[in-house]
C-alpha cells in the first residue's frame, strides 16, 4: 500500500470532513479527534492574558445598558462583560455575549451555565444572612453539580464567615467604601474561601466566589447597579 | 484595581483539580496500572487490585516474540473483564504466528479491612484455545500508602513453575473443539504454585514493581521463543499524562518488555456539564393582581396570535437544536411537539423548551405539555405546571422531576396541533469520510478501508422516511482478504470478503420506512427496500413499551433475500423468513439486558443474550452471545457468535453537545450461525430516550 497516497487522501478529506445538513455525519473522525485532543491536552486556544480587568470597565459601561458586571474566571484568565438577562424572584441571571450565564441571589452565586463544570444550583440563605449583615458566624451551604456521568451530586459545606477591613473600591463611575467579608468553607477534601466587598447598604459590589472543582474562582465586579 | 490583578496572578497556579465528584471509595486498593495482560496487576501477574469503577483501558505490551493487545473494563467495582488479542511469533508449526483471542474475568471477593488483605479470584483465558489459561486466588495488602504487597496461588500457567502439588487433582487435557467455550473442566485443576510481588509508588508518576512469577512459559521455551532464566521480573511504569502510561520491564532474567496503556473512564469528564451555551432563563409572569392585563385571554379571539407565538418559539428552539414540529395553544394549556436533535439528555431538551415557553406564551397558559418525537413518532409527553417551572428554576432538578407527569403520547391529541411550516428541511443529507476496520483475520489481523460516504433522508409524509446511502472506497485493503468461506451453513455472512471486494461503489441501503403508533404503548415500523449491505426485502417490527415501564417487548419479522456481492440492485438466490421476539429490561443499577428468541439468517433457531452497562451521559459498554441450532462444527472457529459492544457518545468526549454516538462491535470474523439482520431504525432505541427510566437517569440536566 502506498502510505503517501493515504495521507494525501486523508488530508484532502479532512477539509471536507462532514458536509451536508445532517449533524450526525462523520462521527468516527470527530470522536478520534476528540480523544486525541484530550490526550495532547491542547484545549481551546490560550486566552490572551488579562492584564487589567479594569481596562474593560469603560467598554462594559458602553456595551451594556442598565446594570453591568465584569466577570473573571481566574483559572482561565478570561474576562466577560455581563448584562442582566433574567430575574426570577431574588435570583438574577447575568449573561455574557457568548451566552454563558451566572445567577446570583442577593449577590451570592447560586448557578452558572456554560462554564464546562457548572454550579447547577446552591442553597446559600444561611451563609447569605451572615455575609450581607457583615456578621461573624458559622453556617452551611449546599452546592449541586453534575458529575462526569451527568448525574447530580451535592456537597454540603461548613462555612465560617468573618468580616474584615474596609477597602476603597473604584467600580465604573462609583467610588465605594466597602467592608471585606470572607467565607471559608470546607467539605470532605474540598475547601475554598470566598471574599465579598459589601457596601454600607448591604449591597455586594465585588466578590470572588468559588464555582466548582473544574472552574475554580469567579470574580464579579458590579460596575453599574 | 491593582489588588485585582495581583490576585489573578497569584491564583493561576493554584490547583483545584481535586478528585471532584469521585465516588466515595473507602477502599484504597484501586489502581490504573495494568500488567502485561492488560489487567490491573504487577508485571506478568495479577493482584487483588481493581481499576476505578467503569474504567476502560487499552494496553499494548510487547516482549520477545509476544504482543498482547488488551481491552479491560471494570464492569462493577468488584468485577473486572478483559478481552485480549495476542500474537506469538513462530508459535505454530512452520514458524507461523499464532493469533489468539482470550477473555479474562476477575472478582474481588472481599475488600481490604484492617489487617485483612483484599482477596480476588480470577479466570484468565478461560475459553477457547486456552494458550494463557490460568486460575488464581490472590491477596493484596497496603503496607504504607505507597507500598502494596501481593501473594497468591495459581493453576494452569500460574501453576507451571515451582509447583507445590495438585490439591484438586490432575488437569484434564484441553477439549478444544471449535474453541470459544468455557474450559470449566480444567479450572483449578493440576499443579498449583505460589506467586507474589510488590509495587511501590516511588513518585506521583513513577511506579516500581517486582514480582516472583509462577509461570514457566513452558510452551514458549520448548519452542525456543523465550528464554526463562529466573522467576523474577522487575518493572518501572511512568505516567506520561493522565490516563497514558508507559512501562518497561526486565523479564525472567533475560528478556526486555515494553508496554503502553490508555485509560478512559465514562464516569469522568473534564467538562461534566458540557460546553453548550446557557439556556434562556425562565421569565416568570407578573402577578395577576399587579398586571391583570397580562393575564387576559382576549388574545384567543385573534387568529394572528398563535402563528406569531409559534414562529417565535420555533426560532428560539432552533437555536438550541430543537425542532418545534407542531403546537396547540389554548387559554390555559399549550402542547408542543419537539424533536431533540442536539442533546444526549432528553430532559435537557425538555427543560430548554419549558424555559423558552415561559418567555413566549401568554400568562394565562398554566399547563405545558411537551411531547417528544423521533421523526414523526410521538414517544412521550411530559406535562409541567408553569408555576412549578417558575418556582423551581433554582432548585435541584429532582424537585422538578417530582412535579413532572410523564405519559404516553399515543392517539389523537386532545387539541388539534398546528404543524410548523418551513422550519425543517424535508431533505437532509451528508457527505463525510468513513473508515471501516476488519479485525482478527489470521492472515492480516487489521484491515481497513477509507473512503467517502453520502447519505440522504427525505420525509415524504408524516411517518414516512425515504433513506439511502452509498459509499465509495478511496484507499484500503479490505478487498485483500483471500480466505473464501468454507462454511457448511448457507453463506449468509461469511462471504463478507466478496462483498468487500466487489462493492465499490456500494449502495449501503435504500429504504422506505413507515413509523406509526397503532395504539397506546405500541409502536410499529415497516421498512422495505435494500435494508443493509447483504440483504434486501421487507422488515416489520412491533414494540410494546409503556412509558413508565422498565420492560419492553418486541417482535420483528423479516422476509429477505441476499444481495449481490457488488451491492448494487441485484439479488442472489438465497432468501429466508426470519426474525426474533425480544424482551428488553433496564435495571435500576445502570445495567440493561436484552433477550432475543427466534430464527436467524441461516434459518437456524436460537437466542441472543445481551448485557450492557449504561451511563447517563450516553456511554454504553456490553457483551452479547448468540446460541442457535447451528452446531459448533457448523459454526466453525469460536463455536458460537459473541462479542463486545461499545457506544461512545461524542458529547462526553468533546464536551460539545451532540446525539451522535460511535458504535463499535468487537467480535470474531463474521460467521453464518446466529447472524442477525442489520436494519436501521429499530424501535426500542428510538423510543426509550423519552420514557421514564431514561428520563429519570438523565434528569440532572433538566436545568442545563
Amino acid at each position: 500500500m502506498n502510505f503517501k497516497g493515504i495521507f494525501a487522501a486523508m488530508a484532502a478529506l479532512a477539509i471536507l470532513a462532514g458536509c451536508g445538513n445532517d449533524p450526525n455525519a462523520g462521527v468516527g473522525a470527530k470522536i478520534a479527534g476528540g480523544y486525541l485532543k484530550g490526550l495532547t491536552g491542547k484545549k481551546a486556544k490560550p486566552q490572551p492574558a488579562v492584564t487589567d480587568p479594569a481596562a474593560y470597565g469603560p467598554l462594559a459601561l458602553k456595551a451594556v445598558k442598565g446594570p453591568v458586571m465584569l466577570g473573571v474566571v481566574e483559572k482561565r484568565n478570561a474576562v466577560a462583560i455581563l448584562g442582566q438577562k433574567g430575574r426570577n424572584g431574588p435570583y438574577v441571571t447575568w449573561t455574557s455575549l457568548s451566552r454563558q450565564t451566572v445567577t446570583l441571589k442577593h449577590g451570592i452565586l447560586t448557578a452558572t451555565r456554560g462554564l464546562g463544570d457548572d454550579l447547577m444550583n446552591a442553597e446559600v440563605d444561611s451563609v447569605s444572612a451572615l455575609i450581607r449583615t457583615r456578621r461573624a458566624g458559622e453556617a452551611n451551604r449546599v452546592m449541586y453539580f453534575l458529575d462526569g456521568e451527568s448525574k447530580t451530586y451535592r456537597l454540603v459545606f461548613r462555612c465560617t464567615v468573618s468580616p474584615g477591613q474596609l477597602d476603597k473600591l473604584a467600580l465604573g463611575k462609583n467610588r465605594i467604601t466597602a467592608r471585606r467579608v470572607s467565607e471559608a468553607c470546607a467539605a470532605d477534601d474540598l475547601s475554598f474561601q470566598n471574599t465579598y466587598w459589601i457596601g454600607s447598604d448591604g449591597w455586594i459590589w465585588q466578590s470572588r466566589q468559588w464555582v466548582s472543582p473544574g472552574v475554580g474562582y469567579l470574580v464579579a465586579q458590579q460596575l453599574r447597579r | 484595581m491593582k489588588l485585582f490583578v495581583t490576585r489573578i496572578g497569584a491564583t493561576v497556579g493554584a490547583t483545584f483539580l481535586l478528585a471532584g465528584p469521585a465516588t466515595p471509595q473507602a477502599d484504597s486498593l484501586i489502581t490504573d496500572s495494568t500488567n502485561l495482560y492488560g489487567a490491573p496487576g504487577l508485571i506478568d501477574l495479577p493482584t487483588a487490585e481493581v481499576a476505578p469503577d467503569a474504567n476502560l483501558s487499552f494496553t499494548v505490551s510487547h516482549f520477545k516474540n509476544t504482543t498482547r493487545n488488551t481491552l479491560t473494563f471494570q464492569i462493577t467495582p468488584r468485577l473486572t473483564g478483559s478481552f485480549r488479542y495476542s500474537a506469538i511469533l513462530g508459535y505454530q508449526p512452520g514458524n507461523a504466528t499464532l493469533y489468539d483471542r482470550s477473555f479474562d474475568l476477575r472478582y474481588r471477593i472481599w475488600d481490604e479491612k484492617g489487617l485483612r488483605p483484599a482477596l480476588s479470584f480470577g479466570l484468565q483465558d478461560f475459553m477457547g484455545t486456552g494458550i494463557y489459561a490460568a486460575e488464581y486466588f490472590v491477596a493484596t495488602k497496603t503496607i504504607t500508602p505507597r507500598l502494596r504487597v501481593t501473594a497468591g496461588v495459581g493453576w494452569g500457567r500460574l501453576g507451571s513453575a515451582n509447583s507445590i502439588g495438585s490439591p484438586f487433582g490432575t488437569r484434564p487435557p484441553l477439549n478444544f473443539g471449535e474453541g470459544g467455550k468455557p474450559n470449566y473442566d480444567q479450572w483449578f485443576r493440576g499443579p498449583m504454585s505460589a506467586f507474589g510481588g510488590i509495587s511501590w509508588q516511588a513518585t506521583e508518576k513513577l511506579l516500581l514493581k517486582a514480582e516472583y512469577s509462577s509461570d514457566a512459559y513452558a510452551a514458549e521455551t520448548t519452542r525456543g521463543l523465550i528464554e526463562r532464566k529466573s522467576s523474577w521480573n522487575f518493572g518501572a511504569e511512568y505516567q506520561l499524562r493522565k490516563g497514558v502510561k508507559l512501562a518497561g520491564y526486565y523479564l525472567y532474567g533475560k528478556e526486555a518488555g515494553i508496554q503502553l496503556s490508555f485509560a478512559l473512564n465514562p464516569r469522568v469528564s473534564t467538562v461534566p456539564s458540557g460546553n453548550e451555551t446557557a439556556p434562556l432563563p425562565v421569565a416568570p409572569r407578573p402577578s395577576r393582581s399587579s398586571n391583570s392585563a397580562a393575564w387576559s385571554t382576549d388574545w384567543t379571539g385573534d387568529p394572528t396570535v398563535q402563528p406569531g407565538i409559534q414562529t417565535a418559539t420555533a426560532k428560539a428552539l432552533a437555536k438550541d437544536g430543537i425542532l418545534l414540529k407542531s403546537m396547540s395553544l389554548q387559554p390555559a394549556r399549550a402542547e408542543v411537539r419537539i424533536e431533540n436533535r442536539r442533546y444526549m439528555s432528553q430532559p435537557q431538551a425538555i427543560g430548554r423548551t419549558a424555559r423558552v415557553l415561559t418567555r413566549a406564551l401568554p400568562a394565562s397558559v398554566e399547563t405545558f405539555v411537551i411531547t417528544s418525537t423521533v421523526g414523526d413518532l410521538p414517544t412521550s409527553s411530559v406535562t409541567l405546571r408553569r408555576s412549578d417551572i417558575e418556582a423551581l428554576e433554582n432548585a435541584p432538578a429532582t424537585a422538578m422531576l417530582a412535579r413532572a407527569q410523564i405519559s404516553d403520547a399515543a392517539g389523537r391529541p386532545a387539541y388539534a396541533l398546528t404543524p410548523t411550516e418551513g422550519l425543517e428541511p424535508r431533505l437532509t443529507w451528508s457527505l463525510a469520510p468513513y473508515v471501516t476496520v476488519s479485525l482478527f483475520d489470521p492472515d492480516s489481523p487489521l484491515r481497513g478501508d477509507f473512503g467517502l460516504r453520502a447519505r440522504a433522508k427525505y420525509r415524504i409524509a408524516p411517518g414516512f422516511e425515504l433513506s439511502g446511502g452509498i459509499h465509495k472506497k478511496l484507499v484500503g485493503n479490505l478487498d485483500s482478504a483471500k480466505r473464501l468461506s468454507d462454511s457448511t451453513l448457507p453463506h449468509v455472512r461469511s462471504d463478507f470478503g466478496l462483498y468487500d471486494q466487489q462493492g465499490d461503489p456500494a449502495l449501503e441501503h435504500l429504504t422506505l420506512a413507515w413509523y406509526a403508533r397503532p395504539g397506546k404503548n405500541l409502536y410499529s415500523r415497516i421498512t422495505v427496500g435494500y435494508l443493509e449491505q447483504m440483504y434486501g426485502g421487507i422488515s416489520g417490527e412491533v414494540l410494546w413499551k409503556p412509558v413508565d415501564s422498565r420492560l419492553a417487548l418486541g417482535a420483528e419479522v423479516n422476509i429477505v433475500r441476499q444481495r449481490d456481492f457488488d451491492q448494487l440492485l441485484g439479488f442472489r438466490d438465497y432468501d429466508v423468513v426470519m426474525g426474533q421476539a425480544s424482551a428488553y429490561y433496564t435495571f435500576n443499577n445502570g445495567f440493561s439486558g436484552q433477550l432475543d428468541v427466534g430464527r436467524y439468517l441461516a434459518g437456524d433457531w436460537g437466542t441472543t443474550v445481551s448485557l450492557n452497562r449504561e451511563f447517563a451521559n450516553g456511554w454504553k459498554i456490553g457483551a452479547y452471545a448468540t446460541f442457535t441450532t447451528a452446531s459448533a462444527t457448523d459454526f466453525g472457529e469460536g463455536s458460537f457468535d459473541k462479542g463486545i459492544r461499545l457506544s461512545i457518545p461524542i458529547s462526553a468526549l468533546t464536551g460539545t453537545p451532540s446525539r451522535t454516538t460511535s458504535q463499535t462491535v468487537l467480535r470474531s470474523l463474521s460467521r453464518d450461525g446466529g447472524a442477525q439482520l442489520n436494519v436501521e431504525g429499530r424501535l426500542y432505541d428510538r423510543v426509550r430516550d423519552s420514557h421514564r427510566p431514561d428520563l429519570e437517569q438523565r434528569w440532572g440536566r433538566f436545568w442545563r
